[in-house]
C-alpha cells in the first residue's frame, strides 16, 4: 500500500505576495502581524523575494514543511489560531517565530530571515554555543536544506560558512543507512510489555575492518526524563503530557547489553531504503529535534510515534503518523513502516541470550545437558573424555551462556561473587581449549515477526445465551491480544489485554456490562532444567459474578496469581497451575462482614492447545475459598475455541460456568 | 449504570497506581526503557547506562546521552585508544565471554575500534591472553580494558594501528 498525503488546502486569508512585500518595504511589516521576537524584517530585497516566493508556493503548507515543524492540523480546524496547525514540539528553542508553535507560515517567514542575519545578531540557547553554532543555519540544517532545494536559496549570500558543533555530530554519526528497531514484547514489566521501537543510525564504513561493526553503531532513542518517583505522578504525568521528552544518542552496544542479554528479548531490525540526501535530511531534522523537548503521552505521542515522525521528514510522499490511532503501540509503527511500499529493504533479527543459548542446547544429548546444569553449580564438574574438544566447548560455551542467563545482572552490578567466580572459572576452562567456538546461525523464526501479527485492536459482534435468554453482545478491544488471539508474530503463552469490554443487551431491555479488562497480563513461562521461571498473571478491572452471594452481578475486580507451566511436548500444548487472590467489590454482594467487599483465595489453572496456527483451544477454572463469607466457596470455569477463518477475523465459541448456571457466547471478531 | 461508571473510574485509578508502582519497582534495577510508561527514563537513573556507569567508575558518569549543544559528549565509537577501552568496559560481560571463545561480536568491534585488521588474529591473541587479562573475577572493568589494549599493542602483528 503506498498511501500519498496532500497538503491540506485551506481556505485562509493570504495577502498576495506583492502586497506583503510592499509592506514590508514601507518598514510596517513587523508592527502589522509580527511580534517583537520575530527576526527583523530584512531590508535586503533578496530576502524578501524570497519569502515572497515561498509565500506565492504556499510553501507553509507543503507535507514537508509541516513535517519538519512537526504541525498537525488541530482539533478546531482552519482559520483558528493560526490556521488550525500546531506543532507537536513543545520547546520554545524549536521556534524561529513567536507564533512558531502554531503558525507555520511565520515560521517559515522567520526561518528565511534569520537564515540571512549576521551571526552577531544569533540568539544563543546555550552557553557553549559559538555565535555560528547558533546562527540558524546551524541550528536548523533541515530546513535550510529544504529551503535551498525548494526555493534555490544563493547560499553565498549567507553570512556564515561553517557550524561546528553540528559538523562534528554529523560526521561522529557518519551515516550510511538507518535501521529501525523494534524490542520485543517484555510481560516482566508491565511498562514494557507492549516493546519497543528506536532507530539505529549505520555508520558508514570508516573502519579497517570490513565485518559489519552494529554495536559501535548509534541508538537514537526517544525517551521521557521523569522527575517524580511518586507512583500516582509518574502515572497522571505519564498520561496527560506532564513530562517533557528528548531525543537521545546512545552507542548501539548499550541497547544490545540492555535488551538482547539483560531483558533477553529478541531484537527485529529493519533497515529503510533511503537515499543518500533523505539521509542526510534525516540527521539534519534529529539535531533539531535534539534541541528541543516535546511532551511525552504514554497512549499517544510516545516513543514509537515519535520515532515514526522523525522518519516521516525524509518521505513526504508516504504519510506514516496518520494512520495511526491512540494508543500507539510499537508493532503499530513497524507495521506502518513495513506497509509503505519500498520503504523497508532489510530485516535482521537478532536473538536475545536466551534464544541462543536455547539453540546452543537444542541438539545436545541428555548427557551433555546433564553437564551445562551440572557446571552452573560445581564450574569444576569433570568434562569425561569421551567429549571430544568441540562438544567440551559446545557445553562449557552453554554453561557460560546459562550462567549470564541467571545472574546476568548481578554480575554486571557486581553483587553476586559466588556467580562471580563461577562464570570466570568456566571461561578460565574454556580459554584453554584454543580453538574459536563455531558462529551460532539461528534463523528468524519469520512468523514471530512482529508485522505479521494480527490487528492490534479488536472489535467483535455476537450473541450469548443464558437462563433461556438470547442476548446480542459487543466485545471491544483497545489492545492487545489474548492466550486464545491467533499467535502469529506474537508470543506463545503471553497474553496482555488493555481495556477490554464486553457489553450484553438482554431481553428486559437492560444493557449489562459482562465484562471489563483494564489491564490483564498473562505471562507463562514454561518450566525446564534451565529455566525456572514463575508465571504470573494480573487482573484489573470488572467482571460478573453469579453465585449465591450475588446473582448476576458486575463487580469491580483485581487479582492475580503465581504458578508454574509445563509444556511437555513442545509449546503447542501447555498447561498451568497457579495461586490466585481475589478481591471483588459490588453493592449488591454480601461479602465480609456484610459489606460488598469478597477476598478470595484459591486455585486457578489453564490448558491451552494450538490446534493449529488458526485454532486455538484454551481452558482455565479456578475454585476460590471464600474465608469468613457465605458461600464457603465459589467456582468458575472457561473454555473458548477460536478459528481464524480469514487473515484478521476469527469465530470465537465460548463457554462459562458459574455457581448459578452456565452462559454460551458466539462471537466474531476482527483485528484491526 | 452510573454505578458502572463510578466503579469504572474508581477502578481505573486504582489501575493507574499499581502500573505506576510496577515501573517504579522495575526502575530500581535495570530495563526502564520499553515503550509507554516505561520508556520514562527516571531522571538521572536510566538503567542499565546508569548501572555501568557506576561501575565504570565515572567513565560514562559525566556524560548524558542528549544530542543537543553542548550535552553530546557521546562519542565512543570513533576509533581510539578512549573508545577501545570505553567499549571494553560497557561490555566487559560479553567481552570476557567471547574472548575466551575466541570469536564474537564484541571481539569483532572491539577489532574495528582498534583499527586491527582480523578479529579472527585478535581473538586467537586474546584468547591466549585471557588468564593475563582475567586472572580472577575480582579484577575491575578498568583493569579488563587497560590489559586488553596493552596485549593488543603488544602484538605488532595485530597492526592495531589506533592504539599505536
Amino acid at each position: 500500500m503506498h498511501r500519498v498525503s496532500r497538503a491540506p488546502r485551506l481556505g485562509r486569508l493570504q495577502l498576495p505576495a506583492s502586497l506583503v512585500l510592499a509592506a514590508i518595504m514601507a518598514g510596517c511589516g513587523a508592527q502589522l502581524h509580527m511580534p517583537v521576537q520575530d527576526p527583523r524584517v530584512s531590508g535586503d530585497a533578496y530576502v524578501e523575494s524570497l519569502v515572497a516566493l515561498a509565500h506565492a508556493r504556499d510553501l507553509a503548507h507543503s507535507v514537508a514543511w509541516l513535517r519538519l515543524g512537526h504541525y498537525r492540523l488541530g482539533l478546531l480546524g482552519p482559520g483558528f489560531l493560526g490556521d488550525g496547525y500546531t506543532s507537536q514540539a513543545d520547546g520554545p528553542e524549536f521556534f524561529l517565530s513567536a507564533r512558531g508553535k502554531v503558525d507555520p507560515v511565520a515560521e517559515l517567514d522567520a526561518t528565511i530571515r534569520a537564515l540571512f542575519l549576521s551571526p552577531r545578531d544569533s540568539r544563543r540557547t546555550h552557553p557553549k554555543e559559538t555565535a555560528e553554532d547558533a546562527h540558524a543555519l546551524c541550528r536548523f540544517p533541515a530546513r535550510f536544506m529544504y529551503l535551498q532545494r525548494t526555493l534555490g536559496i544563493d547560499a553565498r549570500r549567507i553570512a556564515i560558512n561553517s557550524c561546528p558543533q553540528f559538523e562534528h555530530f554529523y560526521q561522529d554519526i557518519n551515516p550510511s543507512s538507518v535501521t529501525l528497531v523494534f524490542s520485543s514484547y517484555y510481560l516482566n514489566s508491565p511498562a514494557s510489555a507492549f516493546g519497543h521501537t528506536f532507530l539505529r543510525i549505520n555508520k558508514a564504513g570508516t573502519f579497517a575492518i570490513g565485518k559489519k561493526r552494529e554495536l559501535l553503531d548509534y541508538g537514537i532513542d526517544f525517551s521521557a526524563d521523569v522527575d517524580s518517583y511518586n507512583a500516582v505522578i509518574y502515572a497522571w504525568k505519564g498520561l496527560t503530557g506532564m513530562f517533557p521528552a528528548t531525543f537521545k544518542q546512545i552507542p548501539y552496544y548499550y541497547k544490545v547489553r540492555q535488551y538482547n542479554d539483560t531483558e533477553s528479548r529478541d531484537l527485529w531490525e529493519y533497515q529503510l531504503a533511503l537515499q543518500p540526501e533523505q539521509l542526510a535530511l534525516l540527521v539534519a531534522h534529529l539535531w533539531e529535534l535534539g534541541h528541543t523537548y516535546f511532551d511525552y503521552y504514554y497512549l499517544s505521542e510516545n516513543c514509537s510515534y515519535h520515532i515514526l515522525s522523525l522518519v516521516e521528514v525524509v518521505v513526504p510522499e508516504i504519510d506514516l503518523t496518520s494512520p495511526l490511532t491512540s494508543p500507539v503501540l510499537p508493532t503499530d509503527t513497524v507495521k506502518a513502516l513495513v506497509a509503505a511500499h519500498g520503504l523497508v529493504h532489510d530485516v535482521h533479527y537478532r536473538p536475545s541470550l536466551r534464544t541462543q543459548f536455547r539453540s546452543r542446547v537444542k541438539d545436545m544429548s541428555d548427557d551433555e545437558l546433564d553437564l551445562v546444569e551440572d557446571l552452573v553449580y560445581d564450574a569444576e564438574t569433570a568434562l569425561p573424555g569421551t567429549l571430544n574438544d568441540e562438544r567440551k566447548i559446545a557445553v562449557l560455551d552453554a554453561a557460560a551462556d546459562l550462567v549470564d542467563m541467571r545472574y546476568g545482572e548481578a554480575l554486571v552490578m557486581k553483587t553476586d561473587s559466588a556467580a562471580a567466580k563461577i562464570k570466570q572459572r568456566l571461561l578460565e576452562r574454556r580459554a584453554a581449549i584454543q580453538q574459536p567456538s563455531a558462529v551460532l546461525d539461528i534463523p528468524p523464526p519469520r512468523d514471530k515477526a512482529p508485522e505479521v501479527g494480527h490487528g492490534s485492536h479488536r472489535v467483535g459482534l455476537g450473541g450469548a445465551a443464558a437462563h433461556g435468554m438470547f442476548a446480542p453482545s459487543l466485545d471491544i478491544r483497545i489492545n492487545l491480544h489474548d492466550l486464545a488471539d491467533p499467535t502469529s508474530g506474537y508470543p506463545e503463552l503471553n497474553a496482555i489485554e488493555f481495556l477490554h469490554a464486553r457489553v450484553q443487551i438482554w431481553p428486559d431491555g437492560k444493557l449489562v456490562a459482562d465484562d471489563l479488562g483494564l489491564f490483564r497480563v498473562t505471562s507463562l513461562t514454561v518450566q525446564n532444567r534451565f529455566d525456572r521461571k514463575l508465571s504470573w498473571k494480573l487482573d484489573i478491572g470488572a467482571t460478573t459474578l453469579d453465585d449465591h452471594a450475588c446473582t448476576r452481578c458486575f463487580a469491580a475486580h483485581m487479582g492475580g496469581g503465581v504458578g508454574m507451566t509445563f509444556a511437555p511436548f513442545g509449546d503447542a500444548f501447555a498447561f498451568w497451575l497457579t495461586t490466585d487472590a481475589n478481591a471483588y467489590y459490588a453493592p449488591k454482594l454480601a461479602g465480609i462482614g456484610g459489606s460488598g467487599t469478597r477476598l478470595a483465595v484459591g486455585p486457578a489453572g489453564g490448558v491451552r492447545l494450538r490446534i493449529a496456527p488458526t485454532l486455538v483451544t484454551l481452558w482455565t477454572g479456578e475454585y476460590m475459598f471464600l474465608p469468613w463469607q457465605a458461600p464457603k466457596g465459589v467456582y468458575r470455569a472457561d473454555a473458548i475455541l477460536r478459528w481464524v477463518y480469514l487473515n484478521n477475523f476469527a469465530l470465537s465459541l465460548e463457554a462459562r460456568a458459574l455457581q448459578n448456571g452456565y452462559e454460551g457466547q458466539l462471537v466474531s471478531f476482527s483485528y484491526f | 449504570m452510573r454505578k458502572y461508571i463510578t466503579t469504572t473510574l474508581a477502578m481505573g485509578l486504582l489501575g493507574a497506581f499499581v502500573l505506576g508502582n510496577a515501573s517504579i519497582a522495575m526502575a530500581d534495577g535495570y530495563g526502564t526503557a520499553g515503550c509507554g510508561l516505561g520508556s520514562l527514563v527516571f531522571g538521572n537513573k536510566p538503567g542499565i547506562i546508569q548501572v555501568l556507569a557506576a561501575t565504570t567508575n565515572g567513565t560514562f558518569g559525566s556524560q548524558t546521552f542528549g544530542i543537543s549543544t553542548g550535552t553530546s559528549n557521546c562519542k565512543d565509537t570513533v576509533p581510539s585508544v578512549v573508545s577501545a577501552k570505553a567499549f571494553i568496559q560497557a561490555n566487559r560481560e560479553a567481552v570476557a565471554k567471547d574472548i575466551a571463545r575466541g570469536q564474537g561480536e564484541t571481539i569483532t568491534n572491539l577489532t574495528a575500534l582498534a583499527g586491527c585488521t582480523s578479529d579472527k588474529a585478535v581473538g586467537s591473541e586474546l584468547q591466549k591472553d585471557f588468564k593475563q587479562i582475567f586472572p580472577t573475577e575480582k579484577v575491575s572493568d578498568i583493569q579488563v580494558s587497560d590489559s586488553v589494549v596493552s596485549m593488543l599493542q603488544a602484538h605488532p602483528e595485530l597492526a592495531c594501528h589506533t592504539l599505536s
